[in-house]
């Protein structure tokens, strides 16, 4: 009987108000009951409902948690309930006040989560669907979205490679299923397509993972990498005006500096090193070119309403410096969100205006980090930053060597970005259980950037440009339309199911512009004055001058239904199905159907278990599922031609006229077929709780640029689909309250998961590609691949000469085809072989949680394992040869193999070396808490917080920080581009009002 | 149900006007299918077909294959840390196989020259273009001359290879190298009569009829190469044809073949066909950055670093074999002490710091191996002009058929059927370049039937060292060869002549050591092998 309540989204619990009589009831025949409905520790529990099961008549709570209502004289039982708290029946008998106590609904299965287009009780989910609520997130101020979940959720892997603050978290979910499309997960925002950096964090009230096919299908050509909903706070019923202010201040250290030789140690280690040479400074360019940041964040949000309307307003601003001098995010959120209901609550409005302003600092033509300014740490140690007469030191000869000084100050740049998100939606219930629901949304992108090199830059002394100006737009739009009809209801009284039918439309629009200009006479227009450099006035030249604009769209068009259906709680079945179209997708192959079913076993709700104290839940589910993904660019399959490629014709160059690529109508999603079993369970009365899934997920149509015969072909790579992936693992997720007392609690939650991939094919009938594809660069001066894919192997094998030992004169000695060690004069790329893998192959998580009295403390760890790191930056940094190049690190100077040290005329070479074991544990999060409660009527509570992140590292590997990029097909490749990661101290206040 | 799909309907009818379509809407880019041709199509259609060329000048691409294999010029790494995997040694040691980027590089650009040719010439014979007849058959012409001129390559740098001639998907069997050589005779033959016979100008950078006799030339000489028997008459007949035309003549100066600017090549009598470049329109001849070494840039004033893996260098054994008082020495190669753009100041080294202290630059002939060099070692390329402020990019073009070519290959056919009046032509040749010492300018038939004067053998390390000499047999008229290369260093044919020579295959130099008749064509890259069953790797590759 609790289903429609508990099984209705969040609005229907408005549509039971007191007002909507119930059909075929006298007047004569009611009575009047009330009551205080109240939790555990005596506070008023404002919105929960009040009604009479299998009925539409009901109420809900204000906000003294007070209730009153009519019933039809000879009703036995109210129900009673409200999100976040177990339902409560209550047995009517003569009385007319009925005092309720909500018990708080502490474990994760009796939860409501999102699962699409509609929740759902966790007892009743019979697929793979994490949730994460507000009090469970990471407590990690100024991150976004993906960083609340960090470790909480079985085998969704967030990844943190760099400390710039505009750069976003990597996430990728149960491995890699894909060569060439996106990984990314489909993030949504209250429903709307978004992305995890578009919201505040302060803002989420919880967020779910549609993990596996069979929750994800419903999504259709966007759920292969999984689903993330994100629920943003929001309030039902009458609530009194409630203010949250948060304020926090934090700063960052360089997780581990990399060693190169300091000016001293130069002159003492690098003397008699052909390149070694003395300029007479000592300079420390690390200091240089890093700081101490100080970043704040200043967030309020405030929600009330009454019964009929309720609001919700935010407003943040994140003020964020990053480690690397220059490098800032200037952010604000605002957000507002109204929900009214009218006509006896038959109808339903909601409508909001959310999103962001963005600024930050242009560090590189288009982008907020010059990565060459890192690169360039290695400056000579004995070179003074600048010259007596106070120009930079430059040495334009040295391939990518430039002062990492000048790069910083000499540049000036901002990029500025607007997102608006605007959504409206109705919803109309005509009776109590069929809702229809139209919605509306728009998101609207705007940036604009402005970039300049000053005539004193770097790149300037290099390449004389006299000023380098770029300005640069970019306006993207996503329209959406999605109408939705859910119809509940119950049959011979035990049989419940919710039909969802409903379509979509979504359209994506991006329109792009471009222009650089040099040769100006000065610098103080910096890039507010384009047109002022001389450059134009000769025309295009590449990196100089040049104009470009594009605009492009896309259409994705669903058709989707899903039915749940349970027989009291105890057998669920479930199946969706969507059509889906794209224009992305060739001529032959415009529409895809993707399908789900899954089934659970409600084990606890059987008579055996019933009453087991010992065994408090237990569920199995089995699902499987089918999903997709799309092309990630546009126009791929249609046969395109470019007016573009010059040649010499008429007295001149002229444009010529050319196909551009092998088209390929057949052009298509690639497919994902998906298994899932898991178990649910809870032992002694909820104490430990936890979840294991199984999963096989095969991907078939895999996106590839599929090497093609020359001849006959025109270009020898064509985009289509072919090959195939398989992923399996195993996600175990236990969490135990250890101590569960009324002024202290501990909670400790471990997860594990993990994942085998394998590279299945790389062909099909039409497509006899080479079994392997070389991935990757080592960046000069090695310029080799760093990764092999191979079919029957997983991706990201590392793919290299395997040194077995150095010769005593410092040269390389590798292993040849043959086993045999030869010089590394020899190398033959048929000698290449696997050298280790980039990605883990198990993650770890362990986040404990305490509570005593009012003093909090979380202490949240992570690990990878089984995988390696390939260590760009001493491939080429510790080499003495590199000395021609400026500074190297230290252990340049190490013998390898404890033999020799390598030569000065050794090149870099891209030897086994270089590729250490990853492996790590993690003190990733560690914040104390205490708050202080007050009786007032002003304030509630102020709390005041300390978190430290990325405390300290146990891992064998020596470069900076082994959280390294994981995904895409060069994962675990560690380069010496990376913006350095970092550590962070934050201090925070909380208050509520 | 039925009210569901009705408010379904209903909403989108009224918000979108189809809510199944699903035609993607193109902006900024054309789509074949909705592009209408015109007249003012032909030469961005026809020129298309050019424009591969580009990427054969390269140190990863053809020009690679064609130089830095041979006896003239080497890549040894250096002590900038580059070695690339050893890339470019194996083009050296002739140890390639199938993986090597340099042939795949060629490989793809030959045949996407190819398959741009078959779409072309299928449009025009289909007349697309609404053309008058006589454009439309120069325009066919000069699209199977070019065709022609891609299938040249294939047969000679790979010899059997497919034999494809009009837009397909099938996936083709190779076609002997007999084939391909008589499908290009008999292609140009059938186009000459139709090709403009305008020199330069217009005509610049195009498959007129001058390039496509000098086309016929080179593949007439070869002749005997490619299907074991030799057509030095037709080589020149072809040859004369060009040199009775009238139109040509050798310019003035030896080094005004290559300058920067587009004007001077367009107008030059000597160039017969080349590839046209430019520093801002047309980019990628950049081999100034990978022959010179970052110092050169103060020489010349240029605003782009020469790369550090600039290593393209004199082999010292060919650098011994200049007459000193040759002028194509000093106009082809960098050597000695380097001076700052417009002074005397010396150039000191950029990367080899000796005990503290960066030497000046001195560019001595001696290489240490061609498993390293230091920064001073090895003679670098002064053939091509290079103008203050010249970024990454030349602005000259590269000749592929000069008449000096026309001259020899003459020359060589007279040589090779027997008949006088080789010396005559060499000597023509000659002149430019010894204006101080007339005399040395002169060579008879007899001198030219002597052997090479290139000391063969292979220097493991230490250059003077001689370690494995290898073959010293006689090169026949090798007097000849060593004129083609003291003629054409740094520019296109130097492995073919090569191998017409018997050197390729049997002689050793420098690092070098002879590999066997094998090498003599490069694999068929391994890119090109697997997708397609029906091709099967050359015999040494296996």
């Amino acid at each position: 009987m609790l289903l429609v309540a508990l099984l209705s989204t969040s609005w229907t619990w408005a549509a039971v108000s007191a007002t909507s009589g119930s059909a075929g009831l006298q007047q004569n025949d009611k009575k009047h009951v009330s009551g205080i409905v109240t939790d555990k520790s005596g506070a008023p529990v404002p919105g929960a409902s009040v009604m009479i099961p299998g009925t539409t008549t009901g109420t809900v709570t204000g906000a003294d948690g007070r209730y009153a209502l009519d019933v039809p004289a000879g009703t036995r039982v109210l129900e009673v309930g409200s999100l976040g708290y177990a339902t409560v029946q209550v047995t009517l008998g003569s009385a007319s006040v009925y005092n309720v106590s909500l018990k708080e609904d502490s474990t994760l299965l009796q939860e409501s989560v999102a699962i699409g287009y509609g929740t759902m009780k966790k007892t009743e989910v019979a697929s793979a669907i994490s949730s994460v609520k507000e009090e469970n997130f990471v407590k990690t101020p100024g991150a976004n979205a993906a960083d609340l979940i960090k470790g909480k959720v079985p085998g969704l892997v967030v990844n943190n490679p760099d400390g710039n603050p505009v750069s976003s978290t990597q996430i990728s979910l149960r491995g890699a299923t894909t060569l060439k499309a996106s990984t990314a997960p489909l993030v949504l925002i209250d429903g709307i397509p978004g992305s995890l950096d578009q919201v505040s964090p302060d803002d989420i009230q919880s967020i779910d993972v549609l993990k596996d096919g069979s929750a994800a299908a419903i999504y259709g050509t966007r759920g292969t990498n999984g689903v993330i909903i994100i629920t943003t706070k929001n309030v039902q019923g009458e609530l009194p005006t409630t203010v949250d202010v948060n304020v926090y201040a934090s700063t960052q250290q360089i997780t581990r500096a990399p060693q190169y030789m300091t000016a001293a140690e130069y002159r003492q280690l690098g003397q008699g090193h052909v390149g070694f040479h003395d300029d007479g400074a000592s300079v420390n360019w690390l200091d240089e070119v890093t700081r101490t940041p100080i970043s704040q964040i200043y967030n309020i949000n405030l929600k009330g309403g009454t019964k009929q309307t309720n609001y919700v307003a935010s407003f943040e601003y994140r003020g964020m410096q990053g480690i690397m001098k220059m490098s800032n995010n200037n952010m604000m959120f605002p957000r507002i969100e109204v929900t009214h209901r009218m006509f006896d609550n038959k109808i339903k409005i909601n409508a909001s205006v959310n999103g962001f302003r963005m600024k930050y600092h242009n560090g590189n033509d288009g982008g907020p980090f010059d990565t060459a300014v890192w690169n360039n740490i290695n400056y000579n140690p004995t070179t003074p930053i600048y010259q007596p007469d106070g120009s930079y030191s430059e040495n334009t000869g040295i391939t990518d060597y430039y002062n990492p000084v000048s790069l910083l100050n000499e540049t000036k740049g901002n990029t500025e970005a607007t997102m608006l998100r605007m959504m409206g939606a109705v919803t109309f219930t005509p009776i109590v259980g069929l809702d229809f629901k139209a919605l509306l949304s728009s998101n609207v992108f705007n940036r604009i950037q402005g970039h300049y090199e000053t005539h004193a830059h770097s790149y300037n002394a290099r390449t004389p440009k006299n000023g380098f100006a770029s300005r640069g737009t970019y306006r993207g739009q996503q329209d959406l339309m999605e109408l939705t009809a859910q119809w509940q209801s119950t049959f011979a009284q035990d049989h419940h199911y919710t039909v969802l039918a409903g379509y979509s439309y979504l359209r994506n629009e991006s329109q792009n512009y471009w222009m650089q200009n040099s040769g100006f006479a000065v610098d103080s227009y910096e890039y507010n004055n384009i047109g002022a450099g001389t450059q134009i006035n000769s025309g295009y030249k590449s990196g100089y001058m040049n104009m470009s604009s594009d605009k492009g769209e896309d259409s994705l068009i669903g058709f989707f239904g899903r039915v749940n259906y349970n027989y009291k709680g105890r057998y669920m079945l479930s199946g969706s199905f969507r059509r889906e179209g794209s224009t992305k997708f060739g001529e032959n192959y415009k529409w895809g159907n993707f399908w789900s079913a899954s089934a659970a076993w409600n084990v606890k709700e059987e008579a055996f278990l019933k009453d087991s104290d010992m065994i408090s839940a237990l569920k199995l589910r089995v699902g499987y599922g089918e999903t997709g993904t799309e092309p990630s660019s546009r126009y791929m399959s249609l046969n395109t031609l470019s007016f573009g490629t010059n040649a010499y014709f008429n007295g001149g160059f002229n444009q010529t006229l050319m196909p551009n690529k092998n088209a390929n109508p057949s052009l298509r999603w690639e497919r994902k077929h998906e298994w899932n079993v898991g178990l649910d369970f809870g032992l002694v009365d909820d104490r430990v709780t936890g979840t294991i899934d199984w999963y096989n997920r095969k991907t078939l149509d895999l996106l590839w640029d599929y090497t093609v015969a020359t001849p006959p072909y025109i270009y020898n790579s064509m985009t289509a689909n072919a090959g195939s992936i398989l992923n399996t693992g195993i996600e175990v997720g236990v969490s135990v309250d250890v101590i569960r007392e009324k002024n202290f609690t501990w909670n400790s939650s471990m997860n594990y998961s993990h994942n085998r991939n394998e590279l299945l094919s790389l062909s099909n009938d039409q497509f006899q590609a080479s079994d392997y594809s070389d991935q990757g660069s080592t960046g000069e001066p090695m310029q080799q691949s760093t990764h092999r894919l191979q079919v029957g192997q997983p991706l990201g094998n590392f793919w290299g000469f395997k040194s077995v030992d150095i010769d005593n004169t410092g040269h390389w000695i590798i292993e040849g085809e043959d086993g045999q060690p030869k010089s590394i004069n020899d190398q033959q790329p048929t000698d290449k072989q696997v050298l280790g893998n980039g990605i883990p192959s198990h993650y770890l998580n362990w986040n404990n949680t305490l509570r005593w009295k009012n003093l909090d403390f979380s202490l949240n760890m992570r690990g990878a394992f089984g995988f390696q790191i390939l260590n760009l930056t001493a491939m080429k940094w510790a080499t003495p040869t590199m000395m021609t190049r400026g500074n190297v690190l230290k252990s340049a100077f190490d013998k390898v193999y404890g033999k020799a040290v390598l030569a000065d005329d050794q090149p870099c070479q891209y030897v086994s070396y270089y590729v250490e074991d990853g492996d790590y544990w993690k003190i990733d999060n560690v914040t104390l808490g205490y708050t202080f409660n007050f009786k007032s009527k002003n304030i509630r509570s102020i709390r005041l917080f300390t978190t430290l992140r990325n405390v300290a590292t146990i891992t064998g590997y020596t470069g900076i920080d082994p959280e390294v990029s994981v995904t895409g097909l060069t994962p675990g490749a560690d380069s010496y581009y990376r913006y350095p990661a970092t550590r962070s101290y934050t201090f925070g206040v909380s208050f509520k009002f | 149900m039925k009210k569901i799909f009705l408010a379904i309907s209903i909403a989108c009818a009224f918000a979108f006007t189809a809510c199944t379509d699903l035609t993607e809407q193109v902006y900024s880019s054309l789509t074949q299918s909705s592009y209408q041709y015109s007249q003012t199509d032909l030469r961005p259609v026809i020129s298309a077909c050019y424009t591969p060329m580009r990427s054969y000048q390269s140190h990863t691409g053809l020009w690679a294959m064609d130089n830095t294999t041979t006896d003239v010029l080497v890549m040894p790494p250096n002590s900038t840390g580059w070695d690339d995997g050893g890339r470019y040694r194996r083009m050296h040691y002739h140890t390639w196989n199938s993986e090597q980027g340099e042939i795949s590089s060629a490989w793809n650009a030959t045949w996407r020259g190819i398959g741009l040719c078959n779409n072309a010439l299928k449009q025009m014979e289909d007349n697309q273009l609404n053309l008058d007849s006589g454009t439309q058959a120069a325009a066919i012409a000069e699209l199977r001359a070019l065709r022609a001129f891609y299938y040249y390559i294939v047969m000679d740098n790979w010899g059997d290879a497919p034999l494809v001639t009009e837009p397909t998907q099938e996936l083709p069997a190779k076609t002997s190298r007999t084939e391909i050589y008589n499908f290009v005779v008999k292609e140009l033959n059938e186009a000459i009569p139709a090709l403009s016979d305008v020199q330069g100008g217009a005509q610049y950078g195009l498959m007129n009829k001058w390039a496509a006799y000098a086309l016929l030339a080179r593949t007439y000489i070869n002749a005997e190469v490619y299907t074991g028997t030799a057509h030095w008459q037709d080589c020149i007949s072809a040859c004369d044809a060009i040199i009775n035309s009238g139109k040509f003549q050798l310019s003035e100066n030896f080094r005004d073949n290559f300058l920067a600017d587009q004007a001077a090549c367009a107008s030059n009598k000597e160039i017969i066909f080349a590839i046209p470049f430019s520093q801002s329109f047309a980019t990628g001849f950049s081999l100034h950055l990978f022959s010179w070494g970052a110092p050169i840039r103060q020489k010349f004033k240029i605003s782009a670093t020469p790369w550090g893996s600039g290593s393209a260098m004199a082999i010292p054994q060919f650098i011994d074999t200049f007459d000193p008082d040759d002028s194509r020495l000093d106009d082809s190669f960098l050597h000695g002490v380097q001076y700052q753009y417009g002074t005397t100041k010396p150039i000191k080294c950029i990367y080899d710091a000796i005990n503290g202290e960066y030497p000046d630059l001195a560019y001595t002939k001696e290489i240490q191996s061609g498993n390293f060099n230091m920064e001073w070692e090895g003679y670098r390329m002064n053939k091509f002009e290079v103008l203050p402020n010249t970024p990454g990019s030349l602005d000259n073009d590269q000749p592929i058929f000069r008449y000096a070519e026309i001259l020899l290959m003459k020359a060589e056919s007279l040589l090779r059927s027997g008949q006088s009046g080789a010396g005559a032509l060499v000597t023509q040749v000659r002149q430019r370049d010894f204006k101080n010492n007339p005399e040395k300018a002169v060579v008879t038939d007899d001198q030219l039937k002597e052997n090479s004067s290139y000391k063969y053998g292979y220097y493991l390390e230490d250059y003077g060292k001689s370690l494995k000499e290898g073959d010293t047999s006689p090169i026949q008229f090798g007097r000849l060869y060593d004129e083609y290369k003291w003629e054409f260093v740094w520019e296109f044919g130097n492995r073919t002549r090569c191998i017409r020579f018997g050197v390729f295959t049997k002689k050793n130099w420098l690092s070098h050591e002879a590999k066997g008749e094998g090498v003599a064509v490069y694999p068929i890259p391994e890119s090109a092998l697997t997708p397609n069953p029906n091709l099967e790797q050359n015999p040494n590759y296996k």
